[in-house]
């Protein structure tokens, strides 16, 4: 929907002049990164840990979310990014500058805010050029320039409209477009596509990876919808209790989560608890349905305590043939949900443990199993994830 | 309205007729009691403004010459002036006072204990009789007041000065301090409203502190300061107090005259004329201000 005509813009006289702090700053060696959170906490009322000790480097050009449940203390991060709050410790450094003290309007970022902070009193375009007034600008570059803004997020006919008059997804575009037009090194995005409706959510998401890509800017969004996060971003940051739980590309949080947290935030995961039989060299045999099976072992794993295996719905199989998988576990189904192209079982595991199985519908050949029938489920042993300790 | 789309599913038109009964007594109460002591009033006052000033009284009669006066009396067109004046330094001296109040209240304290107790410290005063109010300004800046006090004994002044009393200065001074809670309270309203991400946004946006006053703040509480300005401007122009306790030979006012006309002058026909032309300023300020504040009136939602 986005009119992308405008491909990446040449080294502008901004970008430039970033290029030089970053040459200037001390210590700062690693020309790439952006932005650098170093140490980073945050304490409220002198008890409440917002953000606790992090530490994280962004790339020049990447895509970062955070993500996490709410009071995990990605917004707070965001918020020390723009500079609305300060951090109690740690240091902040933007382009290799450090920001740690600076106030919001002296900071080369822009933000999205969640319900987009539209200015009610002035046009789109005024919005639009509210921050341009500043820099020492002529009318005619500020005016070129929201033109070019605003004909980025399809908005070029709606210049002289108020806030008011616009839809949902339209003032998102305005938001957008009034945070981008003033070329900042990161643009922060608060929740952008909370307020939208499903439909919309969706397609918003695909236009602003499409943004992302014809800007080469780098964007820092938060967000606690893990579709969301792993539809668009480049590297996932989640967060727990103000610190990271894992941070990696969506594939690599998604594939091998470090903890049964990280599972069961991305998308869903059956965690099982299981008894460990031994531990030697890397390895682990652990117990399921009978069967032992040997599985790479997490650091702290313990022979002879508890540990949590997880698997995926999707990655459980049927065994329909009788041929005997790697690991096998016998269940009976309690519930069948319909989804269209799938069906999620919800089964009882012989030791009363429920677990949630992904049929795929695409061959017609699968019968949805009825209530109360017992299957046979197999799966790849590479599927499996064993976690030593039991932080969900 | 609601009764009459209601009746046809009631059994009887008995309840119907209650419920309008009801009705009408909590709507025309409030209606009987504006139109017995403010419209017929009005009128009476209207009907006089007509009458002619025959010695030693007045007689009915329908003849323009009050109002004719009025305008070609230099003495009553620039009282009237004179009014609008002090109440314009009135409203500005009052807006200036409580804009920065009312900012501090709401963007700058950061307890919300302290920000009702300040808030309720420049409201209390509202309680307290206005002839008290208005009195206390006399003891302050009088012959023997606080102020000339203060400055004999302190050396600056060898004897008491009289120019702080009885002048235009002690009378916008003391009409600003009984009229600020009414430029406080719709400002601090106003600026309550204000979302704050928009303040942020701005900030965001390389604005610094001051270009979002005036850039977002200001434009944003508009229809606060135009209420307030309004408050104070027409309470201003009718008072005739503070002319009576701190006004001097110069700060007789319009309400002054029109009660000198109604009282020793014994000349109602032009008190009432006086009465009506405040009437008409009055009521035209109240209607410039309700069609700029709907003009800029802004969507905060």
């Amino acid at each position: 929907m986005l009119p992308l005509r405008e491909g990446r813009e040449p080294a502008t006289a901004l970008s430039n002049s970033s290029l030089l702090s970053s040459y200037q700053a001390p210590g700062h060696t690693d020309m790439s990164k952006i932005v650098e959170i170093d140490g980073v906490s945050k304490i409220y009322g002198g008890s409440v840990v917002a953000v606790d000790d992090l530490t994280l480097a962004i790339k020049e050009g990447e895509f970062v979310t955070l993500l996490g449940p709410s009071g995990c203390g990605k917004t707070t991060l965001l918020r020390m990014l723009a500079g609305f709050e300060s951090p109690d410790r740690g240091i902040i450094r933007l382009a290799g500058e450090d920001v740690t003290s600076r106030p919001p309007y002296r900071r080369d970022v822009n933000m999205v805010f969640q319900d987009y902070a539209l200015f009610p009193h002035l046009s789109v375009a005024k919005n639009v050029a509210f921050g341009l007034e500043r820099q020492r600008l002529d009318r005619t570059e500020i005016g070129r320039r929201v033109a070019d803004a605003l004909s980025l997020v399809g908005l070029a006919d709606k210049a002289e409209r108020r806030p008011h008059e616009l839809s949902g997804g339209q003032r998102q575009r305005v938001a957008l477009a009034r945070a981008i037009v003033r070329r900042p090194k990161v643009l922060l995005l608060d929740e952008p596509l909370s307020a939208l409706d499903a439909n919309l959510r969706e397609a918003m998401q695909v236009e602003l990876k499409h943004l992302h890509e014809k800007l080469g800017l780098t964007f820092v969004m938060v967000t606690h919808d893990q579709t969301e996060a792993l539809v668009m971003s480049d590297r996932i940051v989640l967060m727990k209790d103000g610190r990271i739980a894992q941070m990696g590309e969506p594939a690599e949080l998604y594939n091998r989560p470090a903890s049964p947290y990280v599972a069961s935030f991305i998308g869903t995961t059956n965690l099982l608890p299981v008894e460990v039989r031994s531990v030697a060299d890397g390895r682990a045999v652990v117990a399921l349905g009978g069967r032992n099976l040997e599985l790479p072992a997490p650091a702290g794993l313990v022979a002879g305590h508890a540990a949590l295996l997880g698997i995926r719905p999707e990655k459980l199989r049927l065994e329909t043939d009788g041929t005997v998988g790697a690991c096998q576990i016998s269940v009976a189904v309690e519930e069948g949900l319909f989804h269209g192209n799938a069906v999620r079982l919800r089964c009882l595991g012989e030791d009363g443990s429920v677990l949630l199985v992904d049929l795929q519908l695409s061959q017609s050949s699968i019968a949805v199993p009825a209530r109360g029938s017992r299957l046979q489920l197999s799966c790849d042993p590479t599927d499996l994830y064993l976690f030593a300790g039991d932080d969900r | 309205m609601f009764a009459g789309q209601a009746s046809p599913v009631l059994p009887v038109g008995r309840r119907w007729s209650r419920d309008r009964l009801l009705r009408n007594l909590v709507l025309g109460t409030p209606l009987v009691w504006a139109v017995v002591f403010m419209f017929i009033p009005y009128l009476i006052i209207f009907t006089y403004s007509f009458w002619l000033k025959k010695y030693p009284t007045f007689v009915p009669a329908f003849q323009f010459g009050n109002y004719a006066q009025l305008f070609a009396d230099p003495q009553y067109y620039q009282v009237l002036l004179r009014t609008a004046k002090i109440a314009l330094a009135v409203s500005l001296s009052s807006l200036l006072l409580a804009y920065p109040f009312a900012y501090y209240l709401v963007f700058i304290l950061k307890s919300p204990r302290l920000r009702l107790m300040l808030y309720m410290a420049v409201i209390a005063p509202l309680w307290v009789s206005y002839l008290l109010r208005a009195y206390i300004w006399k003891t302050i800046l009088g012959n023997e007041g606080v102020i000339n006090s203060f400055l004999v004994y302190v050396g600056i002044l060898d004897r008491p000065t009289d120019i702080f009393l009885y002048n235009q200065f002690s009378m916008v001074l003391t009409l600003t301090y009984i009229f600020i809670p009414f430029m406080v309270m719709p400002i601090y309203t106003a600026l309550e409203k204000i979302p704050r991400n928009l303040i942020e946004a701005s900030k965001d946006l390389g604005v610094g502190p001051l270009g979002t006053l005036f850039k977002v703040i200001v434009p944003l509480s508009l229809p606060g300061i135009f209420a307030g300005m309004t408050f104070a401007f027409c309470l201003t122009f009718g008072d005739f107090v503070a002319p009576f306790l701190v006004g001097g030979p110069d700060g007789v006012m319009v309400a002054n005259v029109i009660t000198s006309q109604y009282g020793a002058a014994l000349n109602w026909p032009l008190g009432s004329a006086l009465a009506i032309v405040m009437l008409i300023i009055v009521l035209g300020i109240i209607e410039l201000s309700d069609r700029v504040e709907r003009a800029g009136r802004i969507n905060l939602a």
